[in-house]
């Protein structure tokens, strides 16, 4: 009975599907927010608020129609869930390669489109300069020099040469894609000296091209 | 005599249901207009939307201590701007870095704010609505306000078949209002379309002349600015430290550019100038007579302007300034405050 059991559930286990989920990770482990990880030797940080744009996402190959996501735009933010799941009509398992847009594209950022994922009172909309914040990390650490120990980064920005978007495929050996954001703070960001970016720039870029290389399939 | 009453009763009845049904929205292009940037089939006009607009243009509610209004810093008889002050304040009396520019003929417009930051008029009220220094509100809170009123539910319903306000029906109903602010019955106006009786004096006639060989290239008619960015010569403020476009574009060579104003109704919208600095127009013909050459704050079209005018000159293209006054825009009884609405 228990071996029936077992081989059902790995039956079930097998025919599930693999669904398309994104997670903001911290040396490869989901963050939970308002949660402390330690940072350098004696350093801690927390973060209060992740948000990103992903935009134009496509599934492509292994004989499959490349399928392309619902939305045009989706906004992840981890105060939803620790795991945020794209799509959960399709298994990834039958698709070779993803695409899509790291942030938003020029068309997005400037087609005043309100709308869903795009409205202002979501927070990543800049009034004074119109287009998106495409990443938003806020959060505190031990190591900022402040009495609120506050950090606030506003990554975002559309315009060359210094636009924050970028067009990326990776092969689907995963089903989940990860923002690992260990990097950032353990090698570009020295919160001792830097806490707050909320204009787009030369630096955004820097920020947003390491963020770009620290996203992975897994 | 009963008949009659009921006849003049019914006729009067008719009048009125004839007058709601075609009362349409207030935008038109006027004839001698190029064509509007603004693209209309993304918001579809219509009188209720365009008289919601005005409520909540003319409503304290959207700030953040109901204190404030858009009409604060706008005010319909100067051309909708904040005169006297060469800054505009906010919200407890805050003072912003720029001068409130005019609302006029904005369908035409390509850029919004000195610095061009905003590219959209359905989007551009989300600046002023939440600025810490301007109307300081946030806008899930704004939101939350207006949809619990039963006034504004209605209102939206009424223009939109929806009374759920959400950003984007926010915004739709605000640039409802602004879009319809088409100003184009000046004398200039009236002379340019030929209307009987209409001239300009020997005067204004030279100062038209004048401004046509040196204010033109930027300041182009017939809507009196060419959509541009441009250096006009003045120095930077070291207080304010506004960069202008260079705050936006993040090129160097924008550097102190700001958008070239319209002219019309520059009569009334003093003070002048992005940060206010000039406060008479005496004094913004002064300024561009008397730059000094070599100057590197100034646009190549400026450097047209080989020596000072005279003060003949001066006078003629003040006259002139003087007939872009379009004194039926600024009384439109249409854009004013909505009285006795609730």
């Amino acid at each position: 009975m228990r071996a029936f059991l077992v081989s059902i559930l790995i039956l079930f286990s097998f025919q599930a599907k693999s669904q398309l989920l994104f997670n903001f990770t911290w040396k490869g482990e989901p963050i939970t927010l308002s949660r402390y990880y330690p940072l350098g030797e004696k350093d801690s940080i927390q973060f209060t608020e992740l948000k990103c744009y992903l935009s134009n996402i496509e599934l492509k190959g292994k004989g499959n129609k490349d399928y392309q996501l619902a939305a045009a735009v989706y906004l992840i933010d981890a105060e939803d869930s620790t795991s945020f799941v794209l799509d959960s009509s399709i298994d990834t398992r039958n698709f070779k390669s993803i695409s899509f847009t790291f942030g938003l594209d020029s068309i997005i950022n400037t087609s005043g489109d309100l709308e869903g994922d795009l409205d202002p009172v979501l927070g990543m909309y800049w009034a004074w300069n119109t287009g998106y914040i495409h990443y938003k990390i806020v959060g505190h650490s031990s190591l900022v020099p402040t009495p609120s120990h506050l950090f606030d980064f506003h990554i975002g920005g559309y315009r060359k040469p210094n636009a924050t978007y970028f067009k990326l495929e990776l092969l689907l050996t995963g089903s989940t894609i990860e923002l690992d954001l260990y990097q950032l703070f353990n090698e570009n960001i020295n919160l001792n000296l830097s806490h707050q970016l909320v204009v787009p720039g030369k630096l955004a870029f820097e920020l947003a091209t390491v963020l770009k290389s620290s996203i992975r399939v897994k | 005599m009963r008949i009659l009453n009921v006849v003049l009763f019914l006729v009067f009845i008719s009048y009125s249901f004839i007058v709601v049904v075609t009362d349409k929205h207030p935008f038109y292009i006027p004839k001698h207009f190029p064509k509007p940037y603004y693209q209309f089939k993304d918001v579809p006009q219509g009188r209720l939307r365009f008289e919601l607009g005005r409520t909540l243009f003319y409503d304290p509610a959207l700030s953040r201590d109901s204190s404030i209004s858009c009409a604060t810093c706008h005010l319909q008889y100067t051309g909708f701007t904040h005169i006297d002050h060469p800054v505009s304040h906010g919200i407890d009396g805050r003072i912003g870095t720029r001068n409130s520019p005019v609302m006029i003929n904005l369908a035409w417009n390509k850029f919004f704010h000195w610095d061009g930051g905003v590219i959209h008029l359905n989007a551009q009220a989300i600046n002023p609505l939440t600025h810490p220094k301007e109307m300081d509100m946030d806008i899930v809170e704004l939101l939350k306000r207006l949809n619990n009123s039963s006034f504004y539910r209605k209102r939206f319903y009424a223009a939109f078949g929806d009374s759920v306000i959400t950003t984007p029906l926010l915004m739709r109903g605000i640039a409802n209002f602004s879009v319809a602010l088409v100003s184009a019955n000046s004398k200039y106006d009236k002379v340019i379309l030929k209307e009987e009786g209409v001239a300009f004096t020997d005067q204004e006639q030279r100062g038209y002349d004048l401004f046509q060989k040196y204010c033109n290239a930027c300041h182009t008619e017939p809507l009196y600015t060419s959509h541009e960015f441009k250096k006009n010569g003045l120095e930077l403020d070291p207080e304010l430290k506004d960069l202008g476009r260079m705050g936006i574009t993040e090129r160097k060579a924008d550097s102190l550019l700001f958008k070239i104003p319209t002219l019309r109704n520059v009569e009334f919208s003093f003070p002048y100038m992005h940060d206010g600095r000039i406060q008479k127009l005496k004094e913004v013909i002064e300024h561009y007579s008397s730059l000094p050459t070599g100057n590197k704050n100034v646009s190549k079209e400026l450097k047209k302007i080989k020596k000072p005018f005279t003060e003949e000159q001066k006078k003629d293209l003040l006259a002139f300034l003087k007939t872009l006054t379009d004194k039926e825009f600024l009384y439109n009884k249409d854009f004013s405050f909505p009285r006795g609405e609730r």
